[in-house]
């Protein structure tokens, strides 16, 4: 157990690899989005920005600090965001705290419930393939989830709209809530239903199908047939110890999962113009809003990078033989989706 | 006839890294030359650092320490290797142990021998490079048929044959041979080493031969080394070193190999080699007629 | 050699039962494979299928229900969609392979030096592919092509095959470490066989199969790429026309109810995307079918 010599160093070592991603990251976006072509000020004044003449385009962006060197930009962005100033939004023209405070609550929200009923039943189909292996059921579920697997999230997302919305007219199409309504639960699940539907199925099938394969490993290991001779019931092998061995694998393969399903939901809000924080960055990154992009990749970037280090550690953890660099092994079958 | 130095090689020493802060020491302050013509053998226990004379010289490791004079020019030095890099590749060939992974499986015997052929351009038509495969083919005793067939589909005293094909063909001035006969059946290693034998009497190239079977070394070799934990112990004429052993592990190597007469065998006492503390200081001595002998510091016979 | 020849040197043979193999399709994907082949041919034959120029807006026929004369409608512009369908295939298959080949050409070169360089090298390279890899490649790909603004076909090409290469990378680079030390790697090493020769003649033919169906799947990612680009409104513009981009009506098409607008790329996107799984399912290698202990 080479890591737990010593775990203060360990955490140490995480916190550090965690600040540097950050600040790599930060550098990142802070270049790449001041190279790109495109006129920030746009976002500011929108098509007035066209009858400006020079000099009031450069005073502008004087006062916008949008002409100074890059380099000088970003450490003037970084010593404001130490102090917790991010600057106000072009586009919005507040503070961009305030700009995504309404705004990550929703995408918490869908995310988050998305993320557990996803876990949940992803789980439960697993076993339950797992179970009736190569039985019809198995089968069905199987192709249905290929099937479903191939489906482009958004379609699926615009399907459902006509179908619910459009043709039926029995759930609302877009928004969070019913405008006057925000504090109306049953107004916000009837909302939430069919963009929480489009981002579980995008990933339970897949999900459900590595607990599934997981599952069959272990069924083949030779300590079920010690159990089963030693008389122990199907149920009780399964839950009490299949099951549990592959839990760790699972829980470590859905902290590294999080982002991913970060990422569908950002789509996902953009189809139903769900007000959240994926609408947010998507628009911002269009209209070099740049203060506001900033913060919002760097939300996400911690997100990222903090369940990716979380999934390594817990991996590390269950097994120390996994190093570092191998534990991130799992993640690899991710990047289908 | 004059002997002329073809190899030199000083105060060679390998490090094998096995973690940040531990290293095995492969070779250490090996020297010693070769000469133009001849054929060196190489014995010593598994583990004696052998194979990684034979790699360094071959510049597939990368010495930690030293020298190695081919022709007077230094492969271990990075522009004196990158200038002479093409002559140094033609002439310099290795044979390996497992002809099992020496050769890709998934290349035809034609492909393999074509492979070198093709890196060094060799060769302007094909038919020229075929006649020219052919011709060794049928040097180291295989049919032409053989060139349609992959290396799982012949035994292994074939793949070996085709190994030395695949180095001879080169025409090279230095062959190694890294236990080339280790992995094959005894009647099969006699037919590959006399084989060895005739085809370095027809081509004259420089041989260095690496085995841990002293029968097989009495036999083919003009000079004799001894390898032991990495340092070479002794170095000598076949006669002398077989007739006249000075180091304690030499002798007790050479006390180990049986005696054909059962008489004798029966009496036959084998030594045992207590080992000696390699970590104090030792000199290369030349105790006279190039027997060189590591002794003690200090020590004179 | 017949049975009496056996019967002759004192064997006796048996007679087995005479095994059926089964028929040759058993388990391959034709299904798909037929379907995919019948896209593909209409794509790359559409000038002879289309029954109307399909960048011509009849503004007259605006958001028409399929009939006769529109076979599937027309989209919101008056657009034949019928006609668009084979003309944008050509755009989002094309930017499927084109993306593709970025990245495993990318993928192959990095692979092999990372499974051929030294252990530091090999580290810092598996670090950087892990922290890429940690990120939703379509969430990379959205902020940055809103960030680079317009797009053409090529363009697109570039940004999706630069931000999917790290899986089959990854892949390559195992591989690579497993064979680089064989002694004909080295051999050929010494032969002065240089880095592409050794990764052409060596390394590529181990590593070919075991990439094959990760290679079909980035294919799939690609197309669901742009598609998911263009209908953002990010990706290929209006003119240009993709499956995806005709999906970037849908908007529109909702408040008219104009359902086939919506539907019919849709399903052509998902059937080819379909095929495309089944035959890549098709080449991942079987896992090892060992019977259960339950």
């Amino acid at each position: 157990m080479r890591i737990n010599r010593n775990p203060l160093l360990y955490i140490t070592k995480k916190i550090l690899l965690f600040l540097v991603s950050i600040l790599i990251l930060s550098i990142l976006v802070f270049y790449i989005s001041r190279k790109a072509p495109g006129d920030p000020l746009v976002s500011y004044y929108g098509d007035r920005t066209e009858k400006m003449s020079a000099a009031e385009r450069h005073n502008t962006m004087e006062r916008l600090g949008l002409n100074d060197p890059i380099h000088i930009q970003y450490i003037r962005w970084i010593e404001n965001a130490a102090k917790g100033n991010f600057g106000i939004s072009f586009k919005y023209k507040q503070n961009v705290l305030e700009v995504i405070e309404g705004r990550i609550t929703n995408t918490l929200i869908l995310g988050g419930i998305g993320f557990v009923l996803t876990f949940v039943f992803s789980l439960l189909l697993g076993i339950l393939c797992a179970w009736n292996e190569d039985s019809l059921l198995d089968r069905i579920v199987r192709q249905v989830g290929t099937a479903f697997s191939c489906i482009p999230e958004f379609w699926f997302a615009l399907v459902l709209i006509l179908v619910f919305s459009v043709s039926w007219g029995i759930l609302p199409s877009s928004g969070a809530y019913s405008t006057g309504m925000e504090n109306d639960v049953l107004n916000r699940i009837r909302h939430l239903i069919l963009p929480m539907a489009v981002v579980i199925s995008g990933h339970l099938w897949y999900y459900a199908y590595m607990i599934r394969n997981k599952l069959l490993e272990e069924v083949r290991a030779d300590y079920v047939l010690l159990a089963k001779s030693k008389g122990l019931t199907k149920k009780k092998i399964m839950f009490r110890h299949c099951l549990r061995n592959i839990m760790p694998t699972f829980i470590s393969i859905m902290a590294i999962s999080v982002p991913h399903i970060l990422g569908g939901t950002y789509v996902v809000e953009t189809v139903f113009s769900y007000p959240g924080i994926g609408t947010l960055s998507y628009e911002s990154a269009r209209f070099h809003d740049y203060n506001l992009l900033m913060l919002l990749c760097m939300l996400t970037g911690i997100v990222v990078i903090f369940f990716n280090i979380l999934g390594q550690a817990i991996n590390e953890q269950i097994d120390p033989r996994i190093k570092a660099n191998e534990a991130v092994e799992t993640s690899e079958v991710l990047s289908y989706d | 006839m004059e002997t002329k130095t073809l190899v030199e090689i000083n105060n060679l020493t390998h490090l094998f890294r096995l973690t940040k802060s531990v290293a095995i020491k492969a070779l250490s302050d090996v020297s010693f030359s070769i000469n133009q013509g001849e054929i060196l053998g190489i014995v010593g226990e598994s583990g004696s650092g052998k194979s990684t004379l034979a790699r360094c010289l071959m510049n597939i490791h990368k010495p930690y320490k030293g020298e190695i004079f081919y022709k007077g020019i230094n492969i271990c030095d990075k522009k004196q290797f990158a200038a002479n890099k093409k002559m140094l590749q033609k002439n310099r060939q290795i044979i390996f142990q497992d002809s099992n992974s020496s050769l890709n499986q998934r290349m035809s015997i034609r492909e393999i021998l074509a492979e070198p052929l093709e890196i060094q351009k060799l060769f302007k038509t094909a038919a020229e490079r075929e006649e020219h495969m052919r011709y060794h083919m049928s040097f180291v005793g295989l049919e032409p048929r053989f060139l349609d067939l992959y290396p799982p589909e012949i035994s292994g005293g074939q793949r070996q044959r085709v190994s030395i094909a695949r180095a001879l063909e080169m025409r090279p001035e230095l062959l190694v041979a890294d236990e080339p006969v280790a992995s094959l059946d005894v009647s099969i290693q006699a037919q590959i080493i006399n084989l060895f034998k005739h085809l370095q009497e027809e081509h004259h190239f420089t041989l260095l031969f690496i085995a841990h079977d002293l029968a097989m070394v009495e036999f083919l070799c003009d000079r004799v080394g001894v390898m032991y934990h990495g340092h070479l112990v002794e170095l000598a004429e076949t006669k002398e070193l077989f007739n006249n052993p000075v180091h304690a592990y030499t002798k007790a190597l050479l006390s180990a190999i049986p005696v054909p007469d059962p008489r004798i065998e029966r009496g036959r006492k084998i030594l045992e080699f207590e080992g000696v503390d390699m970590t104090v200081r030792h000199d290369f001595n030349d105790i006279g007629n190039g027997h060189f002998v590591l002794q003690d510091e200090g020590v004179t016979v | 050699m017949t049975d009496n020849d056996f019967v002759l040197v004192g064997i006796k043979p048996i007679k087995l039962p005479e095994t059926i193999n089964p028929p040759w399709w058993r388990g391959r994907p034709l299904f798909s494979a037929a379907i995919l082949a019948l896209i593909i041919l209409g794509c790359i034959f559409a000038n002879s299928i289309m029954t109307k120029d399909p960048t011509f807006m009849d503004l007259l026929n605006y958001s028409k229900a399929p009939n006769s004369e529109f076979l599937f409608g027309t989209d919101t512009l008056g657009r034949d969609i019928f006609s668009m369908i084979w003309y944008g295939g050509r755009i989002s298959l094309f930017i499927g392979v084109v993306a593709t080949l970025i990245s495993t050409t990318i993928a192959v070169i990095f692979g092999s030096i990372s499974g051929l360089a030294p252990d530091w090298l090999d580290t810092l390279m598996m670090r950087l592919t892990e922290i890429f890899l940690s990120v939703p490649t379509l969430l990379v790909v959205v902020i940055l092509q809103a960030i680079l603004g317009k797009a053409n076909t090529v363009s697109i090409s570039i940004v999706i095959g630069v931000t999917s290469w790290m899986s089959i990378a990854k892949v390559i680079r195992t591989e690579v470490r497993q064979i680089r030390n064989s002694e004909y790697v080295i051999a050929s090493g010494c032969m002065g066989g240089g880095f592409f020769h050794i990764l052409r003649k060596h390394l590529a033919p181990n590593f070919v199969s075991s990439i094959m169906f990760m290679v079909v799947m980035n294919i799939r990612t690609a197309i669901v790429s742009e598609s998911t680009l263009s209908f953002m409104g990010i990706g290929l513009p209006l003119e240009i026309i993709s499956w995806g981009s005709m999906l970037s009506l849908s908007e529109k098409a909702l408040l008219s109810g104009s359902w086939h607008v919506i539907l019919v790329p849709g399903v052509f996107l998902t059937v080819t995307l379909m095929c495309i799984t089944n035959i890549g399912n098709y080449l991942r290698s079987e896992v090892n079918r060992k019977e259960s202990n339950m």
